[in-house]
This record gives structure tokens, sequence and C-alpha cells, in this order.
């Protein structure tokens, strides 16, 4: 590393407070799928077998009662093995059969399941959103670089993108009363997003969908399979202490708009 | 001020070593008086990239990995509590100091905003920072940015318990507004009451070619410079200013745009279209203001 970079550098974390430009990361899965057997919250307590709502709990925050990992049954009549018929999952949100492995919803079952001959269960509803990280990155000044008074380097413009080296989440089968209960991890690979930035800001941008590549609690057999992403939904200069307007007085290079 | 430089030194002996060894990060999680959390953490570096690691922790909260040697934030999260960060130096080898991050439980507050009229304000957004504590990395769930219903009625659920916060409003066409130092003293906070801020101001105008013809799509973006006394320092660094002062928007058909909610200030004004530019400037100050961009 020469030395002028190492000035920088140096010069960059003196005003590691001064500029930034904050960024919104959001992480999505789509396609979502469960399969085999899954028991979580059935039939023996104060459950509302065999449907629930899921929630997850990832890097980009807590698990939810929302919108996180929606299912495919919503305000749906139903029949179980045994017979019994009712309106179900009519609490507003995409549910999953959360019993599988008991003999009055086992598969087959076209009111419980509803995919491959009514023996999985996959996803009607599209992208969901796990969570949300706002981020702040350490910034050089807005600058303007060909002279013609338009500040193009610098500030937004300076991280290439954003690396995620890994990611996962933990589904749970929620309870509104009692303990939430964990139906499996599911790992990802690693997602890049390349960012698409002026200097005073960024358009959305977002990495490519990956498929799982590690489970645990259980670590096998496989029971979920979704596709992860993440998006930076947005990314904004700020100059909070002026230190750019500052220098904009005595540099003209950075007198720019 | 102080730690900055010692960072800034340290980069600096780090580029004349040539640094490139790693260093080993270790530690624990806990929540309140010292109890065991199983969480994570997140290791994030700016190095070209922004570079995120996600490092789980043991059922006791213990965790240890490894990081090139450098500058790196850590975030340390977990379930039912507020995250911690802290900003390190990761030298070369074994010998970096054990860290412990504390994580408040997470509680409840719900409320309720209105406009200055006592109506309710549909769908403000809401919310909360920690006075003295400045974050470079925050999970939406926990700095709230939930929005209020059609009634003004909102619920942020992870706040934390014990440590004195702020609510920020931010309502349709106007200005961020906060109250006073609160503190949950328990798991739920029922009957926040906020007041929504004074309306902002507009600005408005049309983009042209140099021949006066209006130009559809035009990138128009707007950066303001509030004057000092507009906001406190809270507010002045919360990521709801900085998205209020920094804006962006296609001009219309007609050529034109508008911005609300701007406060008074200092504003330039961009317009970009097929390689041309055109800029304004203004003070604006209580009353709308209209710039024409004339792209050259």
């Amino acid at each position: 590393m020469n030395l002028a970079v190492c000035l920088v550098l140096a010069a960059a974390a003196v005003s590691v407070r001064a500029q930034v430009c904050t960024f919104s990361v959001g992480a999505l899965n789509r396609s979502r799928s469960v399969f085999g057997s899954i028991h979580a919250e059935c039939p023996g307590g104060v459950h509302t077998a065999p449907f629930g709502n899921w929630g997850a709990s990832s890097p980009f925050g807590a698990k939810r009662n929302g919108h996180q990992f929606d299912g495919w049954c919503s305000n749906r009549y139903v029949c179980d093995n045994f017979g019994s018929c009712r309106t179900d999952c009519s609490d507003g949100w995409y549910e999953w059969n959360t019993c599988t492995d008991i003999a009055q919803y086992r598969a087959p079952n076209c009111y419980l399941y509803n995919s491959a001959n009514c023996t999985q269960q996959v996803s009607t509803t599209g992208v969901n959103v796990l969570g949300t990280i706002y981020g702040q990155a350490a910034v050089s000044c807005p600058r303007d670089t060909n002279g013609d008074g338009f500040c193009d380097a610098g500030g937004c413009k300076d991280p290439a993108g954003i690396y995620l080296a890994s990611s996962y989440m933990s589904l749970y089968e929620l309870d509104p009363i009692c303990c939430d209960e964990l139906v499996q991890t599911v790992y990802f690979p690693a997602t890049w997003i390349p960012l698409n930035c002026t200097p005073w800001g960024c358009s959305p941008s977002g990495s490519q969908w990956v498929n799982p590549n590690l489970y645990d609690s259980p670590p096998s057999p496989p029971k979920v399979s979704a596709q992860f992403a993440i998006v930076a939904n947005w990314g904004t200069f700020s100059d909070p202490n002026r230190t750019c307007a500052n220098y904009a007085r005595t540099d003209p290079r950075y007198n720019c708009r | 001020m102080k730690k900055l430089a010692v960072l800034a030194i340290s980069i600096g002996l780090g580029c004349l070593h040539g640094q490139v060894a790693g260093g080993r990060i270790h530690g624990q999680i806990v929540g309140d008086h010292g109890r065991a959390v199983h969480g994570e953490v997140l290791a994030v570096v700016q190095a070209g990239a922004i570079r995120i690691n996600v490092f789980p922790t043991d059922g006791q909260g213990a965790f240890a990995f490894d990081l090139p040697s450098g500058p790196v934030l850590l975030v340390a999260r977990a379930d039912g509590h507020v995250s911690a960060e802290k900003q390190v130096f990761v030298r070369p080898g074994p010998a970096n100091p054990a860290m412990q991050f504390r994580l408040s439980p997470a509680g409840a507050v719900s409320g309720r905003v209105f406009d200055a009229n006592g109506s309710p304000a549909p769908y403000a957004r809401v919310s909360v920072t920690y006075p003295g504590e400045t974050r470079s990395w925050r999970f939406e769930d926990e700095s709230g940015a939930s929005s209020a219903d059609a009634q003004g009625y909102f619920t942020l659920s992870a706040v934390a318990q014990g440590r004195p916060f702020l609510l920020h409003a931010e309502a349709e066409d106007r200005l961020p507004s906060s109250t006073g130092p609160l503190t949950l003293r328990g798991p739920q906070m029922q009957g926040a009451v906020l007041m929504a801020g004074r309306p902002g101001l507009i600005v408005r105008g049309k983009v042209t070619d140099s021949s006066g013809n209006a130009v559809r799509g035009a990138i128009v973006n707007l950066r303001v410079e509030p004057d000092e006394q507009e906001f406190r320092r809270e507010v002045r660094e919360s990521i709801s200013l900085a998205r209020l002062t920094n804006k962006t928007v296609q001009s219309g058909p007609d050529g034109s745009y508008t911005f609300t909610a701007v406060p008074g200030g200092r504003i330039t004004i961009t317009a970009e279209a097929a390689g041309r530019h055109a800029a304004g400037e203004a003070r604006i100050a209580g009353t709308p203001a209209e710039i024409i961009l004339v792209l050259r």
C-alpha cells in the first residue's frame, strides 16, 4: 500500500463521523416451499393446528408476526384426514401446515397441501422481506474531477458494493401466547450488491438470488427451501457537521454541485 | 475525536508496516444482569466495498472469529434485545482484548401522533433514538421507522428498556418532530403522544432545454443545508433528516418537479438528463421557492 493511499485512509478515519452515505439494505426471500416432516405447535396444547404463520430471525432482524415467510393458506375452507372441516387461516396471514407428521394432517390431502400432488406446500405470494438494516459508511467528500462544476466522485460513489459473506434465516412457527417453535435454520452463500450511485445517493440495486447451502436444527433432512437475496433500497449522502461544505470554501474541487 | 485520532494513527502505522495478517476477535454477548445471550455479531469492514460477515455466538453468548487487521465495526444483536455496536481496530494475532456487548432487553412502546389541531396524523413514520448514542448500523425493527395507521396509532416493538430515548415523527409534508426524553421501565409503554412537526416548505419548478422546451424524466436532486436553529443535534444526525435534506425526483411530462417538506436553509438543486446538467441555488425561508433549471 503506498503512502498516499495510507494518508487518504487516515484522513477518512479522522472524519469518520463527518460525512457518510447511509444505505437501506433489505434481506429478501422468494420461492418458498415446505416438505417432509414438520411438527410445531401441534395438538395437545392451546394451539390452532395445523396451520400457523411463520416468522424468521436473521442477521437483518428479529422474527415477528408479519410477512417474513409467507405460506399459502389464507382464509380457506379445509378438511383434515378425519373429515373435520372448517374455514381456517382467517387471521390475515399466509400460513403453513406445521403438523405434517400427525395422522390427522398428513399428506396427501389437497386441503392441507397445495403442491406435488397434494404432498408438499409452496407459497402463493411473491417476495418477502426478512428485515432491513440502515448502515452508514464513512465516505470522502463529493468532488469534481473533470472541472465541469458537477460532483462526479466521492460521497456515495466511494463503496463499490455491499458483500454479505453468508446469511441465514431461522424459521419459527409463531405462537401468540407462548413460545415460538423453531422449524429449521436455513443458510445461504455469499451475496453481492453492485451499487449504482452518484456522489449524492444511490438508486435501488440488488444481488442475485441464491439457494440454500446448509441446514441446521436439524441439519438434515431439509424441510424448507427458499431463495435469498439482498437489496440496497436507497443510499443518501449526508454531511451533518458541514465538513464538506467547509472544504468547498477553500478547495475548488469540492465546490461542486 | 481522540479515539478518531488514535484510529487514524493506527491506520497509518498499519500502512507503514504493510499489515495484512489477521487478528482474532473474541468476547461475549450478555443481557440484563450479565446473563449470557445467544445471538450473533456482524462484522462490517469498509475496504473498497462494504463487507459484512455474520458470526453466531454459542449458547453462552461467546464468540470468536478471525478478521483482517484494520478498523472494523462490530454489531451485536439478539432477538428480544436491542443491538449494540463498537468500532474497533483489529491487531494482528491473538492478543486483541476480549469484548463484551451488553444488550438492553427490548420492550414495546405504543401511542398516537396528532397534528397541531389535535387531529390524528395518519401514516406518520415514528422512529426512536437514544440521546448521546451515535450508531452507524441500525436494524429497522429497533430504530422504529414504523408507520402509524390511518388513525395515527403506532407501536414500536423493540425499544431499549431502562435507557432514555426520544421518539420522532415524520408526517406527510411536515418537518420531523421529537418528544422529550422518555424511559421504558418495563416490557411495555402505552399512550405515548407525539405532535407532528410544522409544515415544511415547497420547492418547485421546471426543467427545460436551452430552447425553453420542457424536459421530461430528468433526474432532479434537491439538497438542503438546514439553518443551524432548525433542528436539534439528534435530529440533525438522524437518518430521517438525511433523507429529508437529500431527495431525488423525476421531472413530469411538462418538465415540472415538486419537493415538499423542505426545511428552511440553503438549497442546491441539480437536474441531469442525457448527459446534460443544470443547477440552481437559493436560500429559502417561509415561502415556497420556484427554480427553473435549464439543461446545458
